[in-house]
């Protein structure tokens, strides 16, 4: 947050999420649902700046919302490394960043 | 790893992340590194150094580092944040060093988690180190504004037809 990063924020009902946004694409995401997730992301391809490349990285195979909102929005999908996990499986409504912000 | 060692260690991860680049795209790009990235970076490598020290090793090289691993800790949660080797120097074992370094401060956690590049050998040694590998995807591109849902069209029937025999 300190090196220009924004943090967004979305509520519906009871349930919570946020999102971190820099360099023009989403870096975190963290929701109750995963219809707060994808508003999250929309949000960040709402404010994006149109001249420059949008997206969002480490979606494993419970994101297949995000794949499908990918398409919709024309953006390349593209194989790239893996979420590496112990103890737990990557959750849909979590995006996490890959450097740990 | 020491406070004096945050730029060094900035330095290798662009080494090696340009190294993988070449490695692993099949049409490289530069890392992006203005002003506000190389501050960004530094910072966030000082931040983890002085507030997860436990989880931060280099390996000394002749002339520069050889290897860092930068892990953080947050209650049951263990991340790694960065593990780079020179590229000159890789294939060594040096990284698996700095890696087994930095796991010392996962005592105890529920929670690991490493967000990895496509390199074998990264795979491999997360994999050997206990964790499972989910493969991901990226995905990327300009928002069109002016994009609206795509209109469906009557798709046009296409008959598959058999290959002939003995092909």
């Amino acid at each position: 947050m300190s090196h220009g990063g924004r943090l967004l924020v979305a509520e519906r009902g009871g349930a919570r999420g946020y999102a971190v946004m820099a360099h023009n694409a989403l870096q975190l995401a963290a929701a109750d649902d995963v219809g707060l997730a994808r508003a999250l992301v929309w949000r960040v391809a709402a404010e994006a700046d149109p001249e420059q490349d949008c997206g969002a990285a480490w979606a494993t195979a419970p994101h297949d919302w995000l794949v499908d909102l990918a398409v919709a929005l024309g953006w390349r999908v593209e194989t790239r490394g893996a979420v590496a996990a112990a103890g737990f499986d990557p959750p849909a409504t979590y995006l996490p960043s890959g450097a740990w912000l | 790893m020491r406070a004096d060692d945050v730029e060094a260690v900035d330095a290798l991860m662009v080494a090696a992340f340009e190294d993988l680049e070449r490695r692993l795209e099949p049409d490289p790009t530069p890392i992006e590194r203005d002003e506000a990235r190389v501050a960004a970076s530094r910072a966030r490598v000082a931040r983890l150094q002085s507030a997860h020290g436990d989880g931060c090793w280099v390996v000394d090289g002749d002339e520069r580092l050889a290897a860092a691993s930068l892990a953080l800790r947050s209650e049951d949660v263990w991340g790694l944040s960065l593990l780079v080797v020179d590229p000159e120097t890789q294939s060594g074992g040096l990284g698996r060093a700095a890696m087994r370094a930095s796991l010392s401060s996962a005592e105890g956690a529920r929670v690991r988690l490493i967000m990895s590049s496509g390199d074998h050998r990264a795979l491999r040694l997360y994999a050997a180190t206990g964790h499972r590998l989910h493969p991901a995807l990226r995905v990327m591109g300009r928002v069109d504004r002016a994009r609206r849902a795509p209109r469906r069209r009557p798709r046009r029937r296409v008959e598959p037809r058999r290959a002939p025999a003995g092909r």
